[in-house]
């Protein structure tokens, strides 16, 4: 019961926040405007093209990067600000303050993606033009679910918010940029085998790479990838691969949101 | 006694004239073959003709609506051999390992041939003047290695093969030695390759359909030929490409549209050609070269949508007046040619090409930082793949359908005031 009414004040916090209207009115926009456009510039196809390419893009550049800063200072803040210090004089366990931020977190940013996705339909349909694939939205959903974790880890290892807003930007680059160019610079010196190797290590080590290798899988454009990573994606179209990519995204969620607990309680103790 | 000797005479009498077979109908259809005389016509009743048939003479053999030959499905079934002038019209072949052989022969048409679970369609050696037009060719279930071709020609020349659809075989149409051949308004899909041409002379490929199978042409050691108004699209998987030029000489690729494919167009060891008036649509890689040189030119094609555009291995090629639509220069001199080069170079590309694996990230986030990056460093190449004369206007008009979803927009509208609803209520004290 009172996790439920903290999970209920933390999101009305958080929609109330300016900053998160702004974040929202910003990703709405960029994402509605860039869909229309592209998906005006050129035909609907079936398969990987330059405009699927560019949604999938948009999603992995756009939301991880609103979700880890502001999942992350919201916690921040809670703790630079006193709020965690004050929540502590309540029967509340900090599991219960990780999941309360975690949820709350969640629903804002479905509550976004809600708006996006529904102005891209109702925009793209008048345009004549219409390709919204389920699989997008599944995939932002998990998006959203795997990150929010890593904000909440994010923001119980920052000691300021200016620091929880650097961690995140720093988690960001990491998964959307850094990890791959230091793999495909790795990839000059070493044979294509082990680059294959090494990148269905990095696949599952990384949360990006991982929701954006779910996107060929669910869609069916595994091919995309190319024939070194056939048997690789063989497994993950079949029923057991399913089983695996639904158990690491499961760990992708969980995780962070134990890691967080645990350090939280090394920080500020069992309530 | 009387009576039952009576019974007896009415009941053969009846037999005679209704159970027993007419005399044309007892002989077998080599027999009717056999019996034809030459230059003339058989006209087949309808009914399912079984058992192998040899044709040695000029005669024309037409089916009618529901004519059938039937097969084992071990042997060919039909066999032209050593003759001139025969006309094969309007028959269903069915469950035959060749449908049609066609051995030393001139001036033979197939006209109006359906062919269906059949290993192989029609096997041509050996022929000249032959008309190949409206067949339809299905193959058998299973994996492209377990099946034959829909239409094989070995040392032939003057062949004319229209209109012809061809689904579920091994090969479309496999050309081997073949001279002076023309494959018009075909329509191949679900095979492994569309045409295979090898070690042709004097070829056109033109108005063809190549729809979902490996590879739409594949050319080998195949000099002079022309592939133009082909529609090559969605050869999209695993090792799929559009058109693949292996090590072949003056092949002119002209006008075809080429949409969402894993490769457009793939060259390797291809000289003295031109590729010209294409459109590139929407394809993972427009073009790959490899091992080209200087003499190919690539020429006023259209580039829309292309994840990426062109990919060498460093070999350099004649690219001019093309279309790209990532290109962002200026013309200030209002000639249509941008005033700046465009440059397709880009490292990605490049490493694609040598390392496989590096296709994972194609159009990362990562790749596509590393491309704006790349454009801009990558502005003083004046070497690889450079178009000088880059254009600033598409030769097609763009073509948008105004086409209202009615539900999509309730739908939409609905999420939306749901959406703005639920935060109003939430952020409310």
């Amino acid at each position: 019961m009172i996790n439920g009414l903290f999970i209920r004040l933390e999101w009305k916090q958080m929609l109330r926040s300016r900053w998160m209207q702004l974040v929202a009115v910003l990703f709405v926009f960029v994402f509605a405007a860039i869909s229309i456009i592209q998906q005006i510039a050129l035909p609907d196809m079936n398969g990987f093209t330059r405009q699927t390419a560019s949604f999938l893009n948009l999603l992995l550049f756009l939301l991880p990067l609103f979700i880890l800063t502001i999942g992350s200072m919201g916690i921040a803040n809670d703790l630079e600000s006193g709020w965690f210090s004050l929540l502590k004089t309540y029967p509340i366990t900090i599991k219960n303050y990780i999941l309360g931020k975690y949820v709350a977190l969640v629903l804002s940013f479905m509550l976004i993606l809600l708006l996006a996705f529904s102005i891209v339909l109702g925009m793209s349909s008048l345009a004549g033009q219409v390709h919204l694939p389920l699989v997008f939205v599944g995939l932002s959903s998990v998006t959203i679910l795997i990150f929010s974790a890593l904000a909440i880890v994010c923001g119980v290892v920052a000691k300021s918010r200016l620091h929880a807003l650097a961690l995140s930007l720093l988690a960001w680059a990491f998964a959307l940029l850094l990890l791959s160019y230091a793999l495909m610079a790795v990839g000059t010196i070493v044979a294509g085998h082990t680059l294959q190797k090494l990148t269905i290590v990095m696949i599952h080590l990384n949360p990006a790479e991982w929701v954006r290798f779910g996107y060929f899988i669910f869609s069916g454009q595994h091919s995309v990838l190319g024939p070194s990573f056939y048997e690789f994606t063989e497994f993950y179209s079949s029923l057991a691969g399913l089983v695996v990519y639904v158990l690491v995204t499961i760990c992708w969620i969980v995780l962070p949101l134990l890691f967080a607990g645990f350090l939280l309680r090394r920080k500020g103790g069992q309530v | 006694m009387k009576h039952l000797c009576t019974i007896l005479y009415y009941f053969v009498l009846l037999w005679l004239i209704f159970a027993m077979p007419a005399k044309a109908d007892q002989l077998t259809l080599q027999e009717q073959i056999d019996g034809t005389p030459a230059g003339s016509v058989l006209v087949l009743e309808d009914g399912v003709y079984t058992g192998q048939i040899t044709i040695t003479k000029p005669i024309t053999l037409r089916g009618s609506k529901h004519t059938m030959l039937e097969g084992n499905g071990k042997e060919s079934l039909l066999r032209i051999e050593n003759v001139q002038n025969v006309t094969l019209e309007n028959i269903h072949i069915t469950d035959a390992h060749v449908g049609i052989v066609v051995k030393n022969t001139s001036q033979v048409n197939l006209l109006n041939v359906q062919l269906q679970n059949v290993w192989s369609g029609v096997q041509i050696y050996n022929s000249k003047h032959v008309v190949v037009n409206n067949l339809k060719i299905k193959g058998i279930n299973g994996h492209y290695s377990k099946k034959g071709n829909g239409l094989d020609v070995f040392n032939s020349n003057d062949l004319t093969i229209s209109n012809n659809k061809v689904q579920d075989v091994q090969d479309g149409f496999y050309i081997e030695k073949a001279q002076a051949i023309k494959l018009t308004d075909n329509d191949i899909k679900n095979s492994r390759y569309g045409i295979h041409f090898m070690y042709t002379e004097d070829a056109l490929a033109e108005q063809n359909d190549f729809n979902q199978n490996v590879t739409g042409i594949m050319l080998m050691m195949t000099e002079d030929a022309q592939l133009q108004n082909n529609h090559v699209t969605e050869q999209n998987g695993l090792n799929g490409s559009g058109m693949v030029l292996f090590e072949a000489k003056n092949i002119d690729v002209l006008y075809n549209h080429f949409q969402n494919n894993r490769t457009a167009l793939s060259t390797q060891k291809l000289a003295t050609s031109t590729v010209e008036y294409n459109t590139f649509q929407m394809n993972q890689t427009a073009i790959e070269l490899l091992r080209s040189n200087k003499e190919n030119t690539v020429y006023a094609n259209d580039f829309v949508g292309n994840i990426v555009n062109l990919r060498s291995d460093g070999t350099s090629i004649s690219i001019s007046q093309n279309y790209y639509d990532d290109y962002d220069g200026i013309d200030f001199d209002d000639n249509g040619i941008g005033d700046s080069p465009y440059v397709a170079l880009q490292s990605f590309g490049q490493w694609m090409v040598r390392k496989p694996s590096y296709q994972y990230f194609i159009e990362s986030p990562s790749v596509v930082l590393l491309n704006k990056m790349d454009r801009q460093t990558n502005a003083i190449e004046t070497e690889q793949l450079v178009d000088k004369e880059p254009m600033m206007y598409s030769a097609q008009k763009a073509t948008t359908e105004w086409n209202i979803q009615l539900w999509q927009v309730v739908t939409g509208l609905t999420g939306l005031v749901l959406g703005l609803w639920l935060w109003r209520k939430e952020a409310s004290v």
